[in-house]
């Protein structure tokens, strides 16, 4: 694991959550490189959700959330209670599992973040739009009809919508929750591909038990079993010579 | 001969599920008779005999002890001035106690029993709300026997209708449209102004409507405050008496005359049109918005 952790995105540290009696996470240690995909893979109800969801503190909407320990983005300590959570959200994006494109135009489901901003110059809101959608690889796509509604947009489409959006008010972490689990093979790739595309800009954090998925697009792994952290690594080295036999049990599909 | 198809060898029990189906089938178009069958012989009877009463002058006359002379004038006008001044009492008040109560408030003890409490006032009698105007806007607020009075008692009587509705709206908005919005760094109210709120709008407005058309029926805790039977006049601001339709048929229904009868169907008729009318627009209003999204 790399020491120097003054680079990192995100440094975590004895992180413990849970919701009301029922403890999720136990002493998560972890360091997010910036500019690099980092997996995090895990059976159902290890608390891998409920981790991507610490790190833009997306359960404090949640009852009974509580957490313990030390999440570090950049040098700002994200639970701080100085901390504005509109401003810290903005600049760690997420995209969920399921598209929730909001039930207006195309134009401004990716324009309401910027408005919520403040920017009002209706020109460089339309600029803003369209470099979104060029990098959420779906401008060609629906350039000629931006007030045509989301919702009636493809599942993978509106999927890319949601991570145009999220471009939009310029994070600098993505979080992807099973960004793919609700999509058909074709779209799966184009938001997989995509994803490495944004690598260059963007660290990215994307959650999923698609252990093929994994293998595919992500730089570094870690796996997460019972709430705690296994093993983290760099991609190869954890598929292929993992240190934990839990790890090797299930990259082998032993159990899942 | 192939038996797949039939039931004759199971057991009674099974067989006898296919013939209950039915039985609902038949029960249901029954209970649903009984209503349209009511209703239709109701609103056929007010409209055979009030409909040769119907022509302009009933609408542009004060009440007269001559029945063939006498109209709704003042009845229709109160029942407006009311039922207008009511709503911008009860909407702004009864929405944002909702927003509150859902959004903001968290899962307390408070809450809950304020929840309990206001899910228990919608179903207190209408005559109860009108011993409460009675006391508080007529006399200790001295408002009087106004318009302003009037509608502040509906107010209090349709508050707990527009909040329980409204608060059953915005929990029904689901909740990925929420994090979508709170994911982008929008506050609280931002999400509410521009997500939560124009979702549960359609929603919110039925309850609205529902609540309003109540409002337009009421006569009890008019009485009660005392609104005029008599008014030969128009209020000229929200602190002159008044009457309203309901209150203008009833007087006409205790009249001995046969005449008047023939008034108060018209009467009947205006006001299912008042209702029906406030229900076409807020079905107008939906459609309209949903063809937005």
């Amino acid at each position: 694991m790399n020491t120097h952790t003054i680079n990192m995105v995100f440094s975590i540290r004895d992180l413990q959550a849970g919701y009301g009696q029922k403890a999720v996470l136990h002493d998560v240690n972890i360091d997010i490189p910036p500019r690099s995909i980092t997996a995090i893979i895990g059976p159902s109800g290890c608390g891998k959700s409920t981790f991507l969801r610490c790190l833009n503190r997306m359960n404090d909407l949640t009852p009974d959330f509580h957490m313990r320990g030390k999440i570090m983005h950049r040098d700002e300590d994200v639970y701080a209670p100085t901390v504005d959570v509109t401003h810290l959200r903005r600049r760690i994006g997420m995209v969920f599992q399921k598209p929730n494109p909001f039930p207006k135009s195309i134009f401004d489901n990716v324009a309401y973040g910027l408005r919520i901003h403040g920017m009002r110059d209706s020109k460089k809101i339309t600029e803003k739009v369209h470099d979104s959608l060029v990098k959420a690889a779906l401008w060609d796509e629906v350039k000629d009809h931006l007030t045509m509604p989301a919702l009636r947009l493809s599942g993978g489409q509106q999927q890319r919508l949601c991570i145009a959006r999220t471009i939009a008010v310029e994070p600098e972490v993505i979080l992807f929750d099973e960004p793919c689990s609700a999509l058909d093979p074709v779209s799966t790739r184009n938001i997989e591909n995509l994803i490495v595309q944004l690598k260059k800009d963007y660290a990215l954090i994307v959650v999923t038990h698609n252990l093929q998925q994994a293998h595919r697009i992500a730089d570094y792994v870690g796996l997460f079993h019972m709430g705690r952290l296994v093993e983290f690594g760099v991609m190869k080295q954890v598929f292929e010579q993992p240190a934990h036999h839990l790890t090797r049990d299930y990259v082998q599909g032993v159990f899942g | 001969m192939n038996n797949v198809y039939h039931n004759l060898h199971d057991p009674w029990w099974v067989r006898r599920a296919s013939g209950i189906d039915q039985v609902v089938k038949y029960l249901g178009i029954l209970s649903i008779g009984v209503g349209v069958v009511v209703l239709a012989v109701l609103t056929g009877q007010a409209v055979l005999q009030g409909l040769p009463r119907l022509h302009a002058e009933f609408f542009t006359s004060f009440p007269s002890r001559v029945a063939a002379q006498a109209g709704i004038l003042s009845a229709w006008v109160g029942t407006i001035w009311v039922v207008v001044l009511c709503a911008c009492m009860s909407v702004p008040l009864g929405i944002m106690t909702a927003i509150y109560l859902e959004e903001y408030s968290g899962k307390r003890l408070l809450s809950r029993i304020l929840e309990i409490n206001i899910a228990n006032l919608a179903g207190v009698p209408s005559i109860i709300y009108g011993l409460l105007g009675l006391g508080l806007f007529v006399r200790f607020l001295s408002f009087g026997r106004s318009v302003l009075a009037g509608a502040a008692t509906l107010a209090l009587l349709i508050l707990p209708i527009v909040i329980l509705a409204t608060r059953e709206a915005l929990r029904a908005v689901p909740h990925s449209l929420r994090e979508g919005s709170y994911a982008l760094g929008a506050s609280r109210w931002q999400t509410m102004w521009h997500q939560v709120l124009p979702a549960a709008f359609p929603s919110v407005l039925t309850g609205i409507i529902l609540a309003v058309s109540r409002a337009v029926g009421e006569t009890a805790p008019l009485i009660m405050i005392g609104a005029l039977t008599y008014v030969a006049f128009l209020p000229q601001s929200v602190r002159d008496p008044f009457t309203v339709l309901p209150i203008q048929i009833f007087n006409w229904v205790s009249r001995p005359q046969q005449a008047f009868a023939a008034n108060a169907a018209a009467g009947v008729v205006v006001l299912l049109g008042i209702t029906l009318i406030i229900n076409a627009g807020a079905i107008w209003l939906r459609q309209r918005y949903r063809q937005k999204i």
